[in-house]
């Protein structure tokens, strides 16, 4: 055992890579997590980030201001050409809408006169359907206020909003739907996304960094002249590497757990079981991939790079950055052929979870044998270069 | 000097490490964007949601809620060829089914007609205020008060309804689209996430390459490198070695920052606004803080060379993020940094360097540019004054 423990002493002494890779990108993943805010078993309708630029201040506009407050959360952007723009350009808001100038009168009129009414303006984010549904509710409210408009020309503007607004309480009941049990919450979901990137890239960079030294010519010279056959060589160092796997792992679990502990308290313990279960297998993804860069000997000052693209790619494949359903048919099916699919897909599973059954484990357990499976591929690999090395050596 | 400069540069493109991080990686990157995001551009139109409906006899009663639901399962007949129906209608046979098919996340929500009429929607708890949901509990919600604002119009005048041809114009009126909005345009082009990623990715060259700096700072001077106290005793002055090294960094980074432009306008397709001859001008600029950061990275007292290697990672990792180069949650830290702490933001070079593209893309003024720019050298000048403080000191302190 002596060559773990020279290898678990050299890993230990890069600290500072677990503090980059595992601490850091698992803060990363929080902070992702922390961005979409808490979530709430009872059914609230989304309320998107609006902000309303209104030239018109008739009672008409400001009753459509209202209505619009009372669905959104609003924010405040200056009336100017610069606002609107950097509002526009960085997404600031998810729908900017601009009443014009007379904008009231001119639709009681084109209403009682038959006539289209004059368009409101906007500014709808491009990221998601939230502006267009902040579109549909202003469209819906103005439409009900030119209809009213047409059917009662005679009455006066207060009288209009009072009819309109008296009717929005009118509206479809929205009940959920009792599971039995709460599934995972999606900021542990998010958390464990990230982590993708720790357990994969984090235990390969800490490997090649870690164990370079022990591939230094004088190092293995002397070591051959050991009467240690090779292949216990290899398998203290596959030993020294599961256990640095187990390290990462156990530090981002732990770091996880510490993070949602109130959240995963009101869960079922078996799914936070099942999700560390997931994770576990990522780690071996990971160490396999940390096996295979030692066995190819990759100069120490290429390791950061080769890891890191690696990771990019891995976690990208696994919609960590950008959520699968974004993603075209052809990239989904290229992410088949990673492992984060198919990790990702079954830590959904545990998310809609209602109730812990034998399906559930048995699905979710589906998932992570592909994963293991991809961890044995990497490392029957990283086996097969080292024979091949041997053999030309 | 010039032969300084040269072999300055030939060192730093023979070591892999750094054509790697600052050459190839960009490049990869945007590849790695290009990819990911071929299907995400047509995000912003709506996309069809799965509404799950209760096919039992209250269903087929619901004769005015049926035939508008299922209106909006069909496309336009004008549509262009990519424009999805808003809604796809999944039938159960009880509420049971329903609720089941929610749960597993078959539909978004389903909907239930009970027997005097009312609709209720079944959400599921995992997944429950969903934007998809918000439009059909919309759609549902503009359908039952149209019901609710003639029922009350009929009410307080029903003269008004008396004739079949004004109750008619009403229903008309109700659903149809006289009142409606229309998109500005204020920006010179459609925003889209994608170009604020590739900005990022600049900002993230620029913090990178300050390595390119710091190696060749740190081989001129004594006592920090080997070849420094070697290349200290040569002919040439200090103060002209430490200038070769600059100006080579400054060149190494600004060929990368270019390379990477002109990736993302020829191959990316990333337009700049059609003012992609004034990115050389950004390019430069961060270029400079490059070179500035690098220096002071470098010229840290007592500090080891793989302890600098790691500084910059961790620089590069930190200031690009609130930048908004690791995907959307990065952006919205981006964003409520820019708003809440804007201080922050503007001294971090990487930010300026996206928001410096960012003006150049999307607003009229070419000032929010400038001054943008200006910000960048603004942070160079610090950091290159903090690296001449350190430097001044250590030189002190082996004389």
């Amino acid at each position: 055992m002596p060559i773990v423990r020279i290898a678990v002493r050299l890993i230990a002494e890069h600290r500072v890579l677990f503090v980059v890779y595992v601490l850091l990108f698992s803060v990363v993943g929080s902070f992702a997590a922390g961005s979409i805010g808490p979530m709430s078993a009872a059914y609230e309708a989304v309320r998107p980030v609006v902000a309303v630029v209104d030239r018109d201040n008739s009672i008409i506009s400001r009753a459509l201001t209202g209505h619009v407050a009372a669905t959104s959360e609003m924010v405040g952007i200056a009336d100017s050409t610069r606002a609107l723009q950097e509002a526009a350009a960085k997404n600031y808001a998810d729908y900017v809408l601009v009443i014009p100038s007379g904008y009231g009168d001119e639709l009681a009129r084109a209403a009682r006169a038959g006539a289209d009414a004059p368009d409101l303006e906007n500014v709808v984010s491009y990221t998601s359907a939230r502006g267009a549904l902040m579109d549909e509710r202003v469209r819906s409210y103005v439409q009900e206020l030119y209809a009213m408009a047409a059917a009662r020309p005679s009455a006066n503007t207060e009288e209009l909003v009072r009819l309109v607004d008296a009717a929005q309480e009118a509206g479809v009941t929205v009940e959920t739907v009792d599971a039995e049990m709460p599934g995972l919450p999606v900021t542990y979901l998010v958390y464990c996304q990230f982590a993708l990137y720790a357990l994969f890239g984090g235990i390969a960079a800490i490997v090649g960094v870690g164990l370079a030294d022990l591939r230094a010519p004088e190092v293995r010279q002397r070591i051959g002249a050991t009467p240690v056959p090779s292949t216990t060589f290899d398998a203290q160092i596959a030993g020294a590497i599961a256990l640095c796997g187990i390290a990462v792992w156990a530090i981002n679990a732990a770091v996880g757990i510490a993070l949602y502990a109130d959240e995963l308290a009101r869960v079922p313990v078996a799914l936070t079981a099942l999700m560390l279960v997931i994770l576990f297998a990522l780690m071996l993804v990971g160490m396999a991939f940390g096996f295979l860069i030692w066995q190819l000997g990759v100069r120490r000052e290429l390791v950061h790079a080769i890891v890191n693209i690696t990771a990019m790619i891995i976690s990208f494949l696994a919609g960590t950055w950008v959520p699968l359903a974004n993603m075209s048919a052809e990239v989904l099916a290229v992410a088949r052929f990673a492992p984060g699919l198919w990790a990702v897909s079954a830590m959904e599973q545990l998310v809609r979870a209602t109730s812990v059954t034998s399906e559930l484990a048995a699905s979710v357990l589906g998932n992570v044998g592909i994963v293991v499976l991809f961890a044995l591929a990497i490392a029957a690999a990283g086996i097969a270069i080292g024979r091949a090395r041997q053999a030309v050596a | 000097m010039l032969a300084q400069i040269y072999y300055n540069v030939r060192m730093m493109l023979r070591n892999t490490g750094i054509v790697i991080w600052c050459f190839a990686f960009p490049l990869i990157m945007a590849t790695i964007f290009m990819t990911m995001f071929a299907g995400m551009q047509s995000n912003q139109t709506l996309h069809t949601i799965a509404l799950g409906v209760v096919e039992d006899a209250n269903w087929q009663e619901a004769t005015g809620l049926r035939t508008m639901l299922e209106e909006l399962t069909r496309t336009n007949t004008d549509a262009t060829e990519d424009e999805k129906p808003l809604l796809a209608l999944t039938g159960y046979t009880d509420r049971a089914a329903a609720e089941a098919g929610v749960l597993a996340g078959e539909v978004d929500t389903a909907l239930v007609v009970d027997a005097d009429g009312a609709a209720r929607l079944l959400v599921s708890p995992s997944d429950a205020g969903s934007t998809d949901q918000g439009i059909v509990q919309t759609i549902l919600d503009r359908y039952l008060q149209s019901e609710e604002l003639a029922g009350a119009l009929a009410e307080s005048d029903p003269t008004v309804l008396a004739s079949a041809e004004t109750r008619a114009t009403l229903a008309q009126n109700l659903s149809g689209e006289q009142a409606s909005t229309a998109e500005l345009s204020v920006l010179r082009e459609p925003p889209s996430e994608l170009s604020r990623f590739y900005y990022a990715l600049l900002g993230y060259s620029c913090i990178m390459c300050s390595t390119v700096a710091q190696t060749l700072i740190d081989r001129t001077r004594i006592a920090a490198t080997p070849e420094g106290s070697r290349r200290q005793v040569g002919a040439l002055s200090p103060a002209r070695q430490l200038a070769a090294a600059l100006v080579a960094s400054w060149l190494i980074v600004m060929a990368s920052m270019m390379l990477a432009v002109s990736f993302f306008y020829v191959v990316a397709g990333v337009s700049f606004g059609g003012r992609v001859w004034l990115t050389p001008v950004a390019c430069g600029a961060c270029a400079l803080v490059s070179c500035a950061l690098g220096a002071f990275v470098g010229s840290l007292p007592g500090v080891r060379p793989d302890v600098k290697d790691g500084l910059i990672t961790i620089a590069t990792l930190t200031l690009s993020l609130p930048a908004g180069l690791f995907g959307t949650p990065a952006l919205e830290v981006a964003n409520w940094l820019s708003q809440h702490a804007p201080l922050v933001q503007l001294f971090n070079p990487a930010v300026q360097a996206t928001e410096a593209m960012l003006s150049l893309t999307f607003y009229d003024s070419l000032a929010p540019f400038a001054s943008a720019c200006g910000r960048l050298l603004v942070i160079a000048a610090l950091l290159g004054a903090g690296a001449l403080i350190f430097m001044r000191r250590q030189r002190y302190a082996h004389s």
